[in-house]
């Protein structure tokens, strides 16, 4: 009884469950990425929206404005955010199946870094707006 | 009794600390769907705010765009993602029940290959839109 005991227990805890938080770190993981992939999306959808925003712009103003600019910007960085957590994903997921995992600051630094600048791109086209907003009214 | 019954109690417990490592496990995984539904429902609600913001500028404009097709896009993968992630759902839950999880690699790569599409996609209409003269000078 005892032995069988034994021998059961040693057969789960080897081969069955080696790690018994394994399912929920690579569930975390995998919010984790999907956190990103949310951030990710937001900054496309949002520089698709600056974009489109542009229309309420002065319909006979010739030059384009900083709008799509800074509408790329988001654009660019959004898909870097996916290609880089796609990447980071299967990185994680190799540290926890191997028990190496050790939490980086270099993307979220990386990361801090990037929305920083696009806050200052956002303010800077904030203060060149009410110039083309009184150009939408002087033709009416 | 006394030979039965410590490996019994051992049992006992044993069973105990996996029912109870299996429903962190569950509500984890229910988290992980709830993150999936999140990113679906983003995608989604940008396609929407995509399309409205084209609805903006109708009655000045007759061309069909972009936009229109871009936020279609956008519905269209999260939809996509609200069914897969469902069905996902119930494949970790039942290799949760029978000890038989191995983190996903084809979701996370069909997903952000689909993101980075729709990336591509938004960066290719923000340069259709700054580069195309019809979109600075709207005909009345």
């Amino acid at each position: 009884m005892l032995l069988n005991w034994k021998s059961t227990k040693v057969d789960t805890e080897n081969t069955k469950r080696p790690n018994p938080s394994r399912v929920r770190d690579h569930l975390a993981n995998e919010r984790t990425y999907l956190a990103w992939m949310r951030t990710a999306i937001s900054l496309m959808g949002f520089g698709v929206v600056i974009v489109r925003l542009r229309t309420f712009h002065p319909p006979l103003l010739p030059t384009p404005g900083n709008g799509w600019k800074l509408g790329l910007l988001f654009s660019t960085v959004g898909l870097l955010t996916v290609l880089l957590s796609t990447k980071h994903y299967f990185g994680v997921r190799h540290d926890i199946d191997y028990d190496t995992y050790e939490p980086t600051d270099r993307w979220v630094i990386l990361f801090s870094l990037a929305i920083a600048i696009l806050g200052a791109g956002v303010i800077y086209y904030m203060f060149t707006v009410p110039s083309s907003l009184e150009g939408l009214m002087a033709p009416e | 009794m006394q030979l039965s019954f410590p490996p019994m109690q051992v049992d006992d417990e044993k069973t105990k600390q996996q029912n109870l490592s299996r429903a962190i496990d569950r509500s984890a995984n229910e988290r992980t769907f709830l993150a999936w539904m999140r990113a679906a429902v983003a995608l989604m609600g940008f396609g929407v705010i995509i399309v409205r913001l084209r609805v903006v500028q109708m009655p000045v404009q007759y061309r069909l765009g972009m936009g229109w097709k871009l936020g279609l896009i956008f519905s269209l993968i999260g939809l996509a993602t609200v069914l897969i992630s469902t069905l996902h759902y119930f494949t970790v839950r039942r290799q949760i029940d029978e000890d038989t999880y191995e983190p996903s690699d084809w979701l996370i790569f069909v997903f952000s290959s689909a993101v980075a599409l729709l990336g591509i996609g938004v960066i290719y209409f923000i340069f259709a839109a700054a580069l195309s003269p019809s979109s600075f000078v709207i005909p009345d």
